[in-house]
C-alpha cells in the first residue's frame, strides 16, 4: 500500500479527491446505522427538500471539502455530513457556534439528570 | 444553449485545478475520452455549492474513457472503460 495521500504533497488535488489512489483493500464489513445517524441525514434532507433550499447536496460537499484535511480524516461518514450541515447553517446565520455549544451542554446536563434518577 | 458536443465526439478534459468545489475528478483531468451520451442541462453544482441559483444551466455529458488512458501502467483488458459525468465547461474538442 502506498503512503497515505495528503493534499500538501499534491497541490491542486483536494484531500477528498482520492479516486485511483492506493489505499489497500476495501473492508466489506458493514455496521448497523445508528439512530442519530439516520436523524442527522433526515434533518439535512428535510432542509433541502420541498422548496426549502436552506442546504443542498453541493453545499454539503463544499463544506466537507473546506473543513480541513485533519478534521475530514478524523471524522467518519455521518460525522462529516453532520458537521458539514452545521457549517452551512452557521454560515447562513441560523445559529452561532456559541449557541450550539450552549444547547449541547444544556442537553448533556439534562441527560445526566435523567440518568441519575 | 447550443450543444457543443455530439455522441461519439472525442473530448479532452481540461487540465485545470481551480480552487473551490469542482465536480470533475482529479484523475481524469487532461485525459481524452469519447462522448457516450448527452445527459441534459442542469443547475451548475459549482455555483449551487456556494448558495447561488446554479444558473445558467450547464450541459452534462457522459464521457467514456479507456482505463488504459486513465491509469498509468493499467494491465487489465484493452477494452476496459470507465464512464464519468462531466459538465461541458470542463471539456474541449480532441482529435
Amino acid at each position: 500500500m502506498a503512503e497515505k495521500f495528503t493534499s500538501a504533497n499534491e497541490p491542486g488535488r483536494g484531500y477528498h479527491d482520492i479516486g485511483g489512489l492506493d489505499y489497500g483493500p476495501v473492508d466489506p464489513e458493514t455496521t448497523e446505522i445508528k439512530p442519530w445517524e439516520k436523524l442527522s441525514i433526515a434533518i439535512g434532507n428535510s432542509m433541502g427538500g420541498q422548496g426549502r433550499k436552506i442546504v443542498n447536496t453541493d453545499m454539503g460537499r463544499r463544506a466537507r471539502e473546506g473543513m480541513g484535511e485533519e478534521m475530514y480524516n478524523a471524522l467518519d461518514y455521518f460525522e462529516r455530513t453532520t458537521e458539514s450541515t452545521k457549517i452551512t447553517l452557521v454560515e447562513q446565520g441560523l445559529f452561532t457556534e456559541e449557541e450550539l455549544e450552549a444547547r449541547m451542554k444544556e442537553i448533556e446536563s439534562r441527560l445526566a439528570e435523567v440518568r441519575a434518577q | 444553449m447550443s450543444q457543443i458536443f455530439q455522441t461519439g465526439d472525442k473530448v479532452r478534459v481540461l487540465e485545470a485545478h481551480p480552487p473551490g468545489h469542482r465536480r470533475t475528478p482529479y484523475y481524469c483531468r487532461g485525459k481524452v475520452g469519447e462522448i457516450e451520451r448527452v445527459c441534459g442541462e442542469h443547475r451548475n453544482p459549482e455555483e449551487l455549492a456556494y448558495g447561488f441559483d446554479g444558473e445558467p444551466l450547464r450541459r452534462l455529458y457522459r464521457v467514456r474513457f479507456r482505463q488504459a488512458d486513465i491509469w498509468g501502467g493499467y494491465d487489465g483488458p484493452e477494452n476496459d472503460t470507465v464512464d464519468i459525468d462531466i459538465y461541458e465547461h470542463w471539456l474541449k474538442p480532441a482529435q
